[in-house]
């Protein structure tokens, strides 16, 4: 009927395979939301949460110091923590520029 | 066989008309799928065997497709819909569409990311539509928090038959956010979403610009509407007798219009002495932004998709099949919105150019048209056959969902296609004169008006014939 040759079935498999399977992947997150984090790659992986990390995690960002990650730690210690990443902008030496290159590296939950 | 496709994007067009007609649980077609992968795989040697349970996988595949995709997380927005009034609420989410301006109102749909009811917060995801009075600038990828009440889409047709409320499940759009008018929107001002995408509503937004500073008023709307198919600047009497002459496929963009771009981009390729190669290379991903800045409508989809199939046919030097390429369209299509397959726009496009591929071949051959020594007439004669081709594919679709017959189909898609083809020809020609040359660009502007004022005096004269358009209803 399809008149397809070895090298085409086996195309058309890995297809059907990878539609079953991406079919199967997104009906489980949707019905199991605990699934998602599995299954889905963390949009913030790969970044710092602002709120937890240390300050060798922060020293080594790109344009953070030593008196900037302490800085940031004293402005967390004394507002209880960051509100919004818009937050860094009051910290001292923390420019526009700098900030749009933070925001990048950083997250907040 | 030489249409393997036109098989799988029937069977799996079948798996998702049984989804749609049966309320199954997807676990039994999941499981049964799983069992004929396993059979596919294990029969890939043997002919019969392969290709029956090959179908029988299609087939579920469509099956689950559907049922996936009519399902709905936990933290969808229309789950927070628990009875009919439900009291006012706040929404956060990053916009979707453009605005669409009608009458006081703006329109547009909303990505949501958060809900808050009765002073809680809860993280939701989903699509809206948004109502809100006046008119509104925002732009794809703007994150909002608006402030008003939901509410299910309204129930419009008759019992038992598929409604408004049916035409926007399938587009995903289950909840309408009536925004409360003395609470503003909250622009959080973070532009989200695809770049490629804001930069094709943004590129969309400009051309617009330079349509209406040329050409304001009646065909400014028709040239946007032609060009970027937006409707929202066309008079409802306008569109409704375009409707009853059976016309009205030029107002919306489809594939005749991805042609003319594709023809206008290779000519002016052509034009600057580039390789055939080369000019197939840039032409595609032209396309693709034609495609975006278009909206993304199925009959756009489907031209883009065969277009790209033919050029990707042309570079690897193998042989185009218009079924195969129409089948990939279309599985292309409704492996992203199973749904599709429901909507009047996605099966008249692929109705029309099927029966255009199948009939106008059979009918040329039948009349004998390549007989005919006259050049002129045998060019009119072929333009005639495809209008007929595609009419006959289509009239019963059109007696069913619109409850019209028109008569004057083929006569007036003679005289206004290629009338259509020229007023396309000169609105890209204005919008490139208004760009690099913006002298020239009135020339074009006044061609364009010509033609528009003779475009719709023909349609109104063929409308006011006797037996025009006989209404079904």
């Amino acid at each position: 009927m399809f008149g397809l040759t070895q090298e085409e079935r086996k195309v058309v498999i890995f297809l059907a395979a990878i539609a079953l399977l991406g079919l199967t992947v997104n009906f489980l997150a949707k019905k199991n939301s605990s699934l998602k984090s599995w299954v889905y790659v963390n949009e913030n992986l790969g970044k710092l949460n602002l709120n937890h990390t240390d300050k060798e995690a922060l020293v080594n960002l790109p344009g953070i110091g030593e008196k900037l990650a302490q800085r940031i730690l004293d402005y967390r210690a004394q507002n209880g923590g960051f509100k919004s990443l818009e937050d860094l902008k009051k910290i001292k030496g923390i420019t526009g520029y700098r900030y749009q290159k933070l925001k990048e590296l950083l997250f907040l939950p | 066989m030489r249409h393997p496709l036109v098989v799988l994007a029937i069977i799996f067009s079948l798996g998702i008309i049984l989804a749609d007609k049966i309320r199954i649980s997807p676990f039994w077609p999941g499981l049964l799928a799983v069992l004929f992968l396993a059979l596919t795989l294990a029969s890939a040697k043997k002919t019969i065997f392969f290709e029956f349970s090959l179908c029988c996988l299609i087939f579920l595949i469509g099956v689950l497709a559907l049922r996936n995709y009519y399902y709905l997380p936990k933290c969808h927005v229309a789950k927070f819909i628990y009875h009919k009034n439900s009291g006012s609420c706040s929404v956060k989410g990053c916009v979707l569409s453009p605005p669409v301006i009608k009458g006081r109102r703006s329109s547009f749909i909303l990505q949501v990311k958060e809900i808050q009811l009765d002073n809680v917060s809860y993280n939701a995801c989903g699509s809206l539509l948004v109502y809100i009075k006046g008119m509104k600038e925002f732009s794809y990828g703007q994150e909002l928090i608006l402030k008003g009440k939901l509410n299910r889409p309204f129930v419009f047709g008759r019992q038992g038959k598929k409604s408004y409320r049916d035409y926007f499940y399938r587009q995903g759009i289950y909840v309408i956010l009536h925004v409360d008018p003395v609470s503003p929107p909250i622009n959080l001002g973070e532009a989200r979403g695809f770049k490629l995408k804001r930069f094709a509503f943004c590129l969309k937004g400009k051309i617009e610009g330079l349509i209406f500073q040329y050409l304001p008023g009646l065909s400014g709307g028709i040239l946007d509407a032609m060009i970027l198919g937006e409707k929202k600047n066309i008079p409802a009497l306008v569109y409704s007798s375009m409707i009853k002459s059976g016309t009205v496929h030029i107002l919306v963009v489809s594939g005749f219009n991805v042609g003319i771009v594709a023809f206008i981009i290779m000519s002016i390729l052509k034009l600057m002495r580039m390789t055939r190669r080369l000019r197939v290379l840039i032409a595609a991903p032209l396309l693709i932004l034609y495609c975006l800045v278009t909206g993304s409508s199925c009959p756009v989809v489907r031209a883009t998709v065969m277009a790209i199939v033919f050029i990707l046919s042309y570079l690897l030097k193998r042989e185009a099949d218009i079924y195969n390429s129409l089948s990939l369209s279309a599985l292309f299509i409704l492996g992203f919105n199973p749904a599709q397959l429901f909507d009047v726009g996605f099966q008249l496009s692929f109705v029309s150019v099927f029966s255009i591929a199948y009939l106008y071949p059979r009918l040329k051959a039948l009349l004998r048209i390549d007989v005919v020594k006259l050049v002129y007439f045998k060019f009119l004669l072929e333009a005639g056959l495809v209008s007929v081709a595609s009419w006959l594919g289509t009239f019963l679709f059109i007696a069913y969902y619109f409850r019209l017959f028109s008569t004057v189909t083929v006569i007036a898609n003679l005289f206004i296609v290629p009338l259509a083809t020229l007023i396309t020809l000169t609105g890209f020609g204005l919008v490139i004169a208004a760009l690099f040359c913006p002298g020239l660009a009135h020339l074009f502007a006044c061609a364009s008006e010509l033609l528009v004022s003779l475009l719709l005096r023909i349609n109104a004269f063929l409308i006011s014939l006797p037996f025009a358009c006989i209404s079904l209803s």
